[in-house]
């Protein structure tokens, strides 16, 4: 095809078309999938021929499972789901599936602290509770990472909140992929820290 | 159980326990729906308490979270990059191949039901209709010995047959003559972890190897000679 494939801004009218074997459809679709898969692949090398593959074998799928798509409405969902799957897939089985440089987010550290947790009770857990908080605020992390650590379970802090407050307290944009990243990594780190994993083992079960 | 007890066992568990390949699986399959109704600013801890938990254990899934993520919201804002190059795509798989017919009854007459299993019975002229029609991605952590993808068979081929099991044929980089043959045993109505103990055997004209699939219902064969695909009969039992 010389022409650049048509629009198909309705998911059922796509859908539609895809399931009437419509070669403008697929065409429109491969080119929306190659931009989800470079989306997701974008920091590979050879990035773009790796989401066209990804686009391809993506396309063969959902032109086999069109039947499995029950709502027209969110095939252009559906479509972008399995195609970003692929693209996953493609990573993790490559051992390429790690933090996205855009994942990662260099701001001015706040000293701010989130308060101690208020604990109901005086029992074993709540005693629990404040060691590991005591822990954690010694821990040999940032500022930030406490927060995002002690926000989540000491303070059940949804991340959405957590984002805005780092965003308000840095004057950067803050997603809540990026508290969750930022958590990720600092547990792993923790998970290493001997205090804490002495602390840890002494709670036993 | 008090919220202090939850909490507790939650920070407790992501601190000290790590994940596994299986639970990674069943969180990557639910991280759409997750994203989505993160998107759509629902509470997540409440609603996917596992899910949450694992991606702060996990750096591989939150990784793959945080790719999603962004992806989800560049799609909403119609930010999705721009290919440089764009190409178009294969659209042959449209338009059903005589060759597509070919495998088919092929297919048929090489797949046999057994009273506790299957039987597939490759042959010298059913091994061109089994090469892959795309270039896949190898997975595996062992990508670059087995990079080279030989033989597809997919029960999800449109073949209108009922093929219960997968077959997945990688050239041996390390040994060019031989293959590493891997049989994903996939009966109707079953899925992970149920898919466990499944014998399976494959028969050449010179040995017999056989093997038990694990909770994927996957097996696989290492050193089989490429020479001998052709004779190759593979019987999946339970």
């Amino acid at each position: 095809m010389n022409h650049p494939p048509a629009a198909f801004t309705d998911s059922v009218a796509w859908y539609n078309a895809c399931q009437h074997a419509d070669p403008d459809a697929y065409s429109a679709l491969f080119a929306y999938l190659s931009r989800v898969a470079l989306h997701v692949v974008y920091d590979q090398p050879e990035a773009e021929a790796l989401a066209q593959d990804c686009a391809q074998t993506a396309l063969i799928r959902i032109h086999q499972r069109l039947d499995e798509c029950r709502e027209p409405a969110a095939f252009r969902a559906w479509a972008r789901q399995i195609a970003s799957h692929i693209a996953i897939d493609a990573l993790r089985r490559r051992a390429r599936l790690t933090f996205a440089p855009e994942d990662e987010l260099d701001v001015v550290l706040s000293g701010a602290a989130l308060a101690q947790p208020l604990l109901e009770e005086q029992t074993a857990v709540a005693a629990h509770l404040q060691d590991l908080y005591a822990a954690l605020q010694s821990a040999p992390i940032s500022n930030r990472s406490r927060r995002v650590v002690i926000g989540r379970y000491l303070q059940e802090l949804p991340d959405d909140g957590l984002a805005a407050l780092e965003s308000k307290l840095t004057g950067t944009a803050v997603l809540p992929s990026h508290i969750q990243v930022t958590r990720a990594k600092n547990i792993a780190k923790l998970r290493q820290w001997p205090p804490l994993v002495a602390l840890l083992s002494e709670m036993g079960d | 159980m008090t919220d202090e007890t939850v909490r507790y066992r939650q920070l407790k568990e992501v601190l000290q326990v790590t994940s596994d390949g299986p639970a990674c699986d069943a969180v990557l399959g639910q991280l759409d729906e997750y994203v989505a109704a993160q998107l759509n600013g629902r509470d997540l801890f409440p609603l996917f308490p596992h899910i949450a938990t694992h991606l702060d254990g996990c750096l591989t899934c939150a990784a793959a979270y945080g790719r999603l993520y962004r992806l989800a919201l560049a799609d909403q804002n119609d930010t999705l990059p721009v290919l440089a190059n764009p190409p178009q795509p294969d659209l042959s798989f449209l338009s059903p191949t005589p060759a597509a017919a070919s495998l088919v009854d092929r297919l048929r007459t090489a797949v046999e039901k057994l009273d506790n299993g299957w039987r597939l019975r490759l042959s010298a002229d059913l091994l061109p209709l089994l090469h892959p029609q795309v270039v896949p991605l190898r997975a595996s952590s062992a990508e670059d010995r087995y990079a080279e993808l030989l033989l597809a068979l997919e029960p999800d081929q449109s073949l209108q047959t009922d093929i219960p099991f997968k077959l997945l044929v990688y050239r041996d980089a390390e040994s060019a003559a031989d293959c590493l043959v891997e049989v994903w045993v996939q009966p109707h109505g079953r899925a992970w972890p149920h898919l466990a103990g499944f014998t399976v055997t494959l028969q050449l004209p010179s040995h017999t190897h056989q093997q038990t699939t694990n909770a994927w219902g996957a097996a696989a064969f290492e050193r089989i000679p490429i020479n001998q695909l052709g004779n190759l009969v593979i019987t999946a039992t339970e």
